[in-house]
């Protein structure tokens, strides 16, 4: 009879969980749940993208590093399945997801919430295809084509630099700055992907944005172009001449920053994203830092343009179950609070301009710097690991990577790019 | 009926298995093989372009550059992991007395091995930078190094690939130890006692008798350590990431670059599919030798 009686306890028991359970999920089910798959963002965004509330949906974010949102992206994509709102990087990435129409059509959105003037409209172009737009700029605008050095060390040991440094310039300094005990300039060349955009801005000191296009047609030769020579001797000095750290061919960025923050090297070649870096922010830096061009070609001192991107474009899964909430979040993504809290863990212009124009305040350790002010007016241009066809960046990068160790020469550096260019317009 | 069944039963207990064989390894293997003939970016529609990955990955010098690599990593792994594992459990074995201390030590050559690849290769990235590292820092106060030129082991062409095979060795050489060591055990005690009573000494009773009673699972452990090397990837690209360069660009990594960086997956299963055409054709070869090897000393 005990033995009865416990046994339909029992059962009443897992009937009462088990009506709660269905009943919870009923609950749940009435509410939707959009997911977002994005770059681990800074604190303070973050804290904004979770603090989204709506009556009517949740919002479920997963944060991955940048290589492996890519990888992430391609394969859920690949396999039909994917996240409501994802980012993926513009250029032959994102060109491929528009074309396959697996990005929603915003055109409509667009009108709604106004979102060609709360984002910068000079990434929208990268965005869009066939006039109509698939993706927001969300991201900061990290400028390239600026070198960092420690002010207190070149005070302390009499040393000088120019605003706008030659490679000839910064042989000399780099044997003053070893002879005073510190690395010369840091550089973090192991992913390679550093080597290129140095390229980059050579590449954009005479020339504007359309030398890519030239590059990618054909109509420029990668191994007759004296303006690709011109940068790759360039970056063979640099590196053969012992201007960048020791070991820079085998570390990363982020050991490259730690090189720079911790005193090790006095220089640092790095975008304007490395501020981010800093733990506990700016003011915990052990000393103060003054910005300056990027090595330079003899003769030149403002380039034409700049490598400043939004590298990434948001956009709502084709496949989306609830684009309308999809653009609801990511209308709230580009707000203007939005920029607020970009800036206050960024410390770089966001993408909202009207944020950038009237609120933004940037560190006098940038601002006060004649190459950072000019830099922000240039021509924009996307970061140049991004604007040929990966093969050729690839071997771009390798042969950079050989160029600076003294393995390889320019003229068979041009030769083994071109092969590759050639084989991929094939 | 009940024969029937009986003949039946042993079959269905092995179905479970068969079925997450075949979702796991069959169906992918079936997939990249039929993958390696298309043209496929990872997101669009796949093209059939019949063999002419293969005739890419023929003409390339970058494949072929990585294949040389991948067989100079072999090699490394053939002559040196298995050999250092039974030096180590000589020591452990033969020459500690002190069966706590045996244990210990048994434990701390294994340590390795229990570690995560990706934090091996990140943390010997760091021991070798050479600005920042450990290694040039111990160099430094032993006035080894000039600190403004520090050696550059990671970023030179010459020494990356040696560099980079150490950590293999401080991880997988445990792994080494642990296979000779168990054989050493069941090695019968009676045989070196004969020896001994013949006037056999402890290094001649080792290379007479303990080595060839080896030999067998000294192969099994070379063999292993094969199929390890043309799989080589996570720590070294965790360390190196191909480079400086395509310095250390094993095939696993160019396969890896090709689909995730190049998005050219199509070409990178023709070059997987020649890689594990490569590996199953050497396992074979070993397996040869090594049943011969084991005819011989047992």
């Amino acid at each position: 009879m005990k033995k009865k009686a416990l046994l339909a306890a029992g059962l009443a028991g897992i009937m009462v969980i088990t009506a709660a359970g269905s009943s919870m999920t009923v609950m749940a089910a009435e509410k939707p749940v959009i997911t977002v798959w994005c770059e681990s963002a800074n604190t303070s965004m973050s804290d904004y993208m979770e603090a989204f509330e709506s009556d009517e949906f949740d919002v479920d974010i997963v944060y991955y590093s940048s290589e492996d949102l890519k990888n992430q992206v391609r394969i859920a994509l690949a396999s039909g399945e994917g996240p409501d709102i994802m980012a993926a990087n513009t250029g032959e990435f994102f060109d491929s997801i528009m074309q396959a129409g697996q990005a929603l059509e915003l055109d409509s959105y667009a009108e709604k919430y106004n979102w060609k003037e709360n984002v910068e409209s000079d990434y929208l172009d990268s965005m869009s295809m066939n006039g109509t737009l698939y993706g927001l700029p969300l991201q900061t605008q990290s400028a390239w084509g600026l070198m960092f050095y420690n002010k207190d060390f070149f005070e302390a040991n009499d040393l000088e630099v120019s605003m706008y440094p030659t490679v000839e310039e910064l042989t000399v300094l780099s044997e003053k700055l070893k002879d005073a005990g510190k690395q010369p300039i840091a550089l973090g060349n192991v992913d390679m992907w550093p080597g290129i955009l140095l390229f980059g801005d050579f590449l954009l000191q005479e020339n504007s944005g359309d030398i890519i296009d030239k590059l990618n047609s054909g109509e420029e030769s990668w191994a007759d172009s004296e303006t690709v020579k011109k940068c790759l001797e360039n970056i063979a000095a640099l590196g053969q001449n012992g201007c960048f750290s020791a070991g820079f061919e085998a570390q990363d960025h982020s050991a490259a920053i730690e090189s720079f923050v911790n005193g090790t090297s006095a220089m640092m070649y790095m975008g304007t994203w490395w501020l981010t870096y800093v733990e506990g922010g700016l003011e915990n830096m052990d000393f103060e830092f003054a910005t300056i061009a990027s090595p330079r070609i003899d003769g030149v001192e403002v380039s034409k343009a700049a490598q400043i991107w939004s590298s990434q474009a948001t956009f709502i899964n084709a496949a989306a179950e609830n684009p309308d909430y999809c653009a609801e979040y990511l209308n709230y993504m580009a707000a203007p609070e939005a920029a607020q809290a970009q800036y206050k863990g960024a410390l770089q212009p966001t993408f909202n301009p009207e944020y950038n124009e009237n609120t933004l305040v940037i560190d006098p350790q940038l601002a006060d710097s004649e190459a950072f002010n000019k830099v922000y007016d240039l021509e924009k241009v996307n970061y140049m690991d991004w604007n040929f066809p990966t093969s050729v960046t690839e071997a771009l990068e390798i042969e950079i990577g050989k160029l600076m160790m003294g393995d390889t020469t320019v003229e068979e550096a041009m030769k083994e790019v071109n092969a590759v260019a050639e084989e991929e317009r094939e | 009926m009940k024969k029937k069944r009986k003949k039946l039963r042993p079959y269905l207990y092995l179905v479970p298995m068969a079925v997450l064989m075949g979702i796991f390894v069959i169906y992918p293997l079936i997939s990249l093989f039929s993958t390696s003939f298309t043209k496929w970016d990872g997101l669009g529609a796949k093209e059939f372009i019949g063999i002419k990955n293969y005739i890419k990955a023929m003409d390339s010098t970058k494949f072929w550059y990585s294949i040389k690599l991948t067989f100079v990593w072999a090699i490394l792994s053939i002559c040196i992991l298995q050999p250092v594992g039974v030096v180590l459990a000589v020591i452990v074995e033969n020459l500690v007395k002190s069966r706590r201390i045996a244990g210990v030590m048994r434990t701390i050559y294994f340590m390795p091995m229990l570690m995560s690849m990706v934090a091996i290769g990140l943390l010997w990235q760091l021991i070798y930078n050479p600005s920042l590292g450990l290694l040039t820092s111990v160099l430094d106060k032993l006035h080894l190094v000039d600190i403004m030129n520090p050696p550059n082991f990671l970023g030179s062409k010459s020494t990356v690939l040696p560099a980079a095979f150490i950590p293999t060795i401080w991880q997988w050489s445990g792994f080494g130890m642990i296979l000779t060591s168990a054989a050493m055990m069941n090695i019968p005690s009676e045989l070196n006692e004969a020896a001994a009573i013949d006037g056999a000494g402890k290094v001649s009773g080792f290379f007479r008798i303990t080595l060839p009673l080896l030999m067998p699972t000294i192969f099994l452990g070379m063999t292993i350590n094969m199929i390890g090397a043309f799989k080589g990837f996570d720590m070294l690209y965790a360390m190196t990431a191909g480079g400086p360069a395509n310095y250390t660009t094993l095939t696993s990594i160019f396969i890896y670059k090709l689909s995730f960086t190049e998005n050219k997956f199509g070409y990178a299963c023709a070059v997987s599919v020649i890689l594990i055409i490569t590996v199953i054709f050497f396992t074979v070869i070993f397996n040869a030798i090594g049943k011969k090897i084991e005819e011989k000393y047992t």
